[in-house]
């Protein structure tokens, strides 16, 4: 096993294990708090694959604007302490064989597949290729997305907003 | 890195000369990093009372100079204590992410042509990254405390933050288009050349309103006044950190000095030349390179000019704070990001000005705007003193 | 450093209906408060304007955008689908948003904004901006949906709408993953041709991509087993926006279906037919048992739209051939009778109510005679009688399934399209045999929305007695995407 592999396993085991406290802690906030490392781990996992770019918006947009704005709402909860997140369970044993036979398929086929590698180099920077496709050809895509961002946040602001004093 | 990577004797293994440049590197970097605040702390107090008419620290050592060395020593022996229903795990990580964010910075700072731990292509952008860390690090602190001001303050500094890394990002992407690249070393180096050259005093009226976007919201970055309200005293007690005790306590004044510094940096990274000296014939000095002089130099200016505006000016109210931000730095930013998009593109070579006539113009822009301010500020006590009478 | 030159002209008509819904937003901005932008008229020059884009685009043969946006023969069709949706909801709307209470400055831009993504939908050649038109789409829905601050079933509806959206968007883009894993690339020409010829290896994991994908699009058309969520939402939402989404977003689903399909995923009919068969059969049989059962007029129609989905599939699964031509027919069919059934109730809703059961119909023929005929002629429509859009359509259809070899789902859609005949004609009955109860609580029908279904039921009973130009036009786009 080489430093590499060796890098990627510490990185793959913070994300998952992580990732695994998320959905199983208890409290909201240590979920939220495990989101963290989750994404840490992902943006180290990009940083391995050469994508640094990719890597410090990874950071930028999860850790810095999606993960504080879930610790926001999750502070904002009313009562944190006594919340039970656990809904009652009306279908266990269907859900348990559909969640267990999809995750077998998935796994079997991502086992069997022989996945195409690289040529085991980083790329070069990629910073400026990025910038280029997106003013080029993902342009449309690109605004789409923006487009995408401005309706969310008018949904948002619509459904808080305070009903109008009429 | 590259640097001390020279001074180490050639006939030794390569990979001993990499680990003993990174070691000595490493040693360099957090020791200063960690004793810098000592010496920020004294500035601190030396100019609030050179401000506020007082004389300051002046008993522990001469001129009271080892008095921040004395508040060092007693913090990190105090007793760290927990307080009651905290959530001990999240207590203690909270201040290390903080700390964590607030170094990971200087990685890429560029103290010279080849002192740099690591010229990052995406440098610019993974300073924006890292410090985000210290905002989660933040709301950790102010959760885990317990304490409703606590978490008051946690989530006011993380809105504060959140909302002007926005301005912020705006002016650094006017950098970047003028560049054409992330690396800070890169920025540095489109501004050889001297004075003249500098960003700040490029595109005259344009580029010092970047400039100023810029500092302001970097000041809000790291909480300082006039923009300190996450722990204004009056409201919070002492917002985020009002639980923390000895180490702790300290690594929460580390982190606020280091970040101070690390905008300081930035600033003249983006805008006052960084590691270039105001003349080329001051570069050096004899075969001694100045550049790391002329960069701390710089960014310690700056970090004067916080301290002046934190002991001048007084504190903005909490809407007050974010109407600044989204009301008045986003829509300059985008603005500005517009405008130098389009000054790129039809004027790469800069403005004819920009020679010898830009800087001195910019210079009396700036000293204009501190007798505005100064009479304000004169006229506003004025007031308040006949309000009151 | 030059940078990059894209040729945007292909996107005008998507960037017309953009750019109007900013200007509808800011109009409202800058409008004082307490009074009302003209978003109304605004939209409707907007989608006009768009609309003379895409006539001028055809007649210059379309163009290509970056291999990314692609506008054929193809997505002219849906173009032209797509905007004629938008320009009648945004008739219908004005009077139903007054008559209800939920006048909002954003309605506008939303409904624009989800046309943009219906637009880019059916228009893009890969999958990754596929994917964010579906959620410019979808994300606009949602919001949409829960307009209606103050009743609680418009809540539920935008929190099921979302969540399940949000779910079955997953289920897409974890497909869309494995797609570009199997295959390299996301683009729906480089995917086709990597999978024409699989290694083994890869196999697998394109079956499984294209299965997820088919659960993702299944949410989006609400085809059972994915349709919990339909009859729920299209009951909750605004009935115009529900007019919008049963008619609008199922085209725009099925254009981004077919065009999916059809041209990055022949290569694996084999596997996925049969699949999308299973899904037309329960679809069709679940959605026309379900709507037997309501008696809310709205819950009706949402599972007649997901049984329609189920007469659609039929088609699909004889896709790439002659299966194209009769669902792009059916789709304008299918739209015009839908905005005409949720747009006639919509045109009747006053101080807050609306007419959702068959008491609330009753006698209607003698109150609003020309509402009442024209909402006989949609249901008549629906249920798929002669000299009808519907008849038309559903002929194609169900041509299609028997000339590829599934002539047992033609048997089983003819079947169940007799029983939908029940409840159809049972409101046709409640509104010509019975005596209207009580007062008259209906509103006038307003203009505007009378323009807007006058235009339905004129599409309607012009495709039933002359579907020729509009069938040789879908033939047109059908070949287009071969």
């Amino acid at each position: 096993m080489n430093a590499e592999a060796a890098v990627f396993y510490v990185l793959a085991a913070i994300t998952v294990g992580s990732a695994a406290v998320v959905v199983l802690a208890r409290s909201l906030i240590y979920s939220a708090f495990a989101l963290l490392f989750t994404f840490v781990g992902v943006a180290g996992l990009y940083l391995l694959l050469g994508a640094d770019f990719l890597a410090a918006t990874q950071l930028l947009i999860y850790v810095g604007g999606i993960l504080v704005l879930l610790l926001f709402g999750v502070m904002l909860t009313h009562k944190l302490y006594d919340l039970d997140l656990r809904s009652e369970v009306t279908q266990f044993l269907p859900g348990v064989i559909v969640s267990i036979g999809l995750f077998a398929v998935l796994a079997l086929t991502a086992w069997r597949t022989d996945w195409a590698g690289g040529d085991g180099r980083a790329p070069a920077a990629t910073t400026r290729e990025i910038g280029q496709l997106f003013m080029g050809r993902y342009l449309l895509p690109f605004e789409a997305a923006s487009i995408l961002l401005l309706v969310a946040l008018m949904g948002a602001a619509m459904i808080v907003r305070r009903k109008r004093s009429a | 890195m590259d640097f001390i990577y020279g001074l180490l004797p050639a006939d030794l293994p390569t990979w001993v000369r990499v680990l003993g440049a990174g070691i000595a590197c490493a040693v360099i970097g957090v020791t200063a990093m960690a004793l810098g605040p000592l010496l920020y702390v004294y500035a601190e107090t030396k100019v609030a009372g050179f401000m506020q008419d007082r004389i300051g620290p002046k008993r522990v050592g001469p001129h009271g100079l080892l008095q921040t060395v004395a508040d060092a020593v007693k913090l990190l022996f105090k007793e760290a204590i927990y307080p009651a229903g905290a959530d001990k795990k999240l207590f203690i990580l909270a201040p290390c992410l903080v700390v964590v964010g607030a170094f990971l910075s200087f990685v890429v700072l560029p103290f010279g042509s080849r002192m740099q731990a690591v010229d990052l292509n995406i440098g610019l952008f993974y300073v924006v990254a890292v410090s985000s860390l210290s905002t989660v690090g933040l709301i950790m602190a102010g959760w885990a405390s317990n304490n409703k001001y606590a978490l008051f303050g946690a989530m006011r500094s993380a809105a504060q933050i959140v909302s002007y890394e926005i301005p912020a990002m705006m002016s650094l992407l006017t950098i970047v288009m003028i560049v054409g690249s992330l690396s800070l070393q890169e920025v540095v180096w489109a501004q050889q050349g001297g004075l003249q050259s500098w960003f700040l005093f490029r595109f005259f009226p344009i580029m010092p309103v970047v400039a100023i976007v810029f500092f302001t919201a970097g000041l809000a970055e790291c909480n300082r006044a006039p923009f300190d309200i996450p722990e204004a005293e009056s409201e919070l007690v002492a917002g985020f950190h009002t639980e923390y005790s000895g180490f702790f306590f300290a690594m929460f004044f580390m982190a606020e000095y280091t970040e101070m510094l690390v905008i300081s940096a930035v600033t003249s990274v983006l805008f006052l030349g960084g590691w270039w000296a105001p003349h080329p014939a001051l570069q050096q000095i004899g075969s001694v390179g100045l550049g790391p002089f002329w960069l701390i130099a710089k960014a310690w200016f700056l970090m004067f000019v916080m301290m002046w505006l934190r002991w001048t000016l007084p504190r903005l109210r909490v809407d007050q704070l974010m109407y600044v931000a989204w009301k008045v730095l986003l829509p300059i930013g985008l603005t500005l990001v517009v405008l130098v998009g389009g000054l790129v593109l039809w004027f790469p070579d800069g403005f004819a000005w920009d020679g010898w006539v830009g800087w001195p113009l910019t210079l009396a822009l700036f000293g204009f705007l501190f007798v505005v301010m100064q009479r304000a500020i004169r006229w506003s006590r004025k007031r308040a003193v006949e309000m009151a009478a | 450093m030059t940078p990059p030159v894209v040729d945007v002209l292909p996107a005008i008509p998507a960037l017309i209906l953009a750019v109007t819904g900013l200007a509808v937003l800011l109009a409202q901005a800058f409008t004082p408060r307490g009074q009302a932008a003209p978003g109304a008229p605004f939209s409707l020059a907007g989608l006009l304007a768009a609309l003379v884009a895409v006539y001028l685009l055809a007649a210059r043969g379309g163009g290509d955008l970056g291999g990314t946006y692609v506008v054929d023969a193809f997505s002219l069709y849906f173009h032209a689908l797509i905007i004629g949706v938008g320009l009648v909801v945004v008739l219908l709307s004005p009077s139903y948003l007054r008559a209800t209470g939920i006048d909002r400055g954003e309605y506008y831009t939303l409904v624009l904004f989800s046309l943009v993504g219906m637009l880019g939908l059916v228009s893009c050649r890969e999958l990754v901006s596929l994917f964010v038109s579906l959620e410019v789409m979808s994300v606009a829905l949602y919001a949409l949906a829960g307009l209606h601050r103050a009743r609680p079933e418009s809540q539920e509806a935008a929190l099921k709408y979302f969540i399940t959206g949000a779910f079955s968007s997953g289920f897409l883009l974890y497909g869309i993953a494995l797609l570009y894993g199997a295959s390299g690339s996301t683009s729906l020409v480089a995917v086709g041709a990597a999978l024409r010829t699989p290694g083994p290896a890869t196999a697998a994991l394109a079956t499984m991509g294209t299965g997820l994908l088919l659960v993702g699009f299944g949410f989006k058309v609400a085809s059972v087993p994915f349709h919990m969520w339909a009859p729920d939402v299209y009951e909750g939402a605004p009935t115009t926006i529900t007019a919008l989404m049963s008619a609008g977003v199922k085209a725009a689903a099925f254009g981004a279906l077919l065009r999916v399909f059809g041209q990055a995923l022949p290569a694996l009919a084999a596997s996925w037919q049969p699949a999308v068969a299973a899904l037309a059969v329960v679809t069709m049989v679940v959605g026309n048992l379900g709507a037997l059962a309501q008696s809310n007029l709205k819950r009706m129609l949402a599972y007649s739209s997901v049984a329609h989905a189920g007469y659609l599939l039929a088609a699909v699964v004889a896709a790439p051939g002659i299966g194209v031509e009769a669902v792009l027919f059916y789709l304008v069919a299918y739209a015009a009778v839908n905005l005409g059934g949720f747009g006639a109730l919509a045109a009747l809703a006053r101080q807050g109510r609306e007419p959702l059961s068959l008491d609330d119909v009753a006698g209607l023929a003698s109150r609003r005679p020309a509402l009442a005929a024209a909402l006989a002629v949609y249901l008549i429509s629906l249920t798929g009688v002669p000299v009808s859009a519907g008849f038309v359509g559903k002929f194609f259809l169900f041509r299609a399934a028997v000339n590829a070899g599934w002539t047992s789902l033609a048997v089983i859609g003819v079947l169940m399209s007799v029983v939908s005949a029940y409840y159809y004609l049972r409101v046709v009955v409640a509104m010509y045999m019975r005596e209207p109860l009580g007062e008259d609580a209906w509103a006038p029908v307003p203009p505007s929305a009378g323009l807007a279904l006058g235009l339905s039921a004129a599409v309607v009973l012009a495709l039933g007695v002359h579907p020729e130009p509009v069938l040789t036009w879908a033939r047109l786009a059908a070949r287009s995407l071969l």
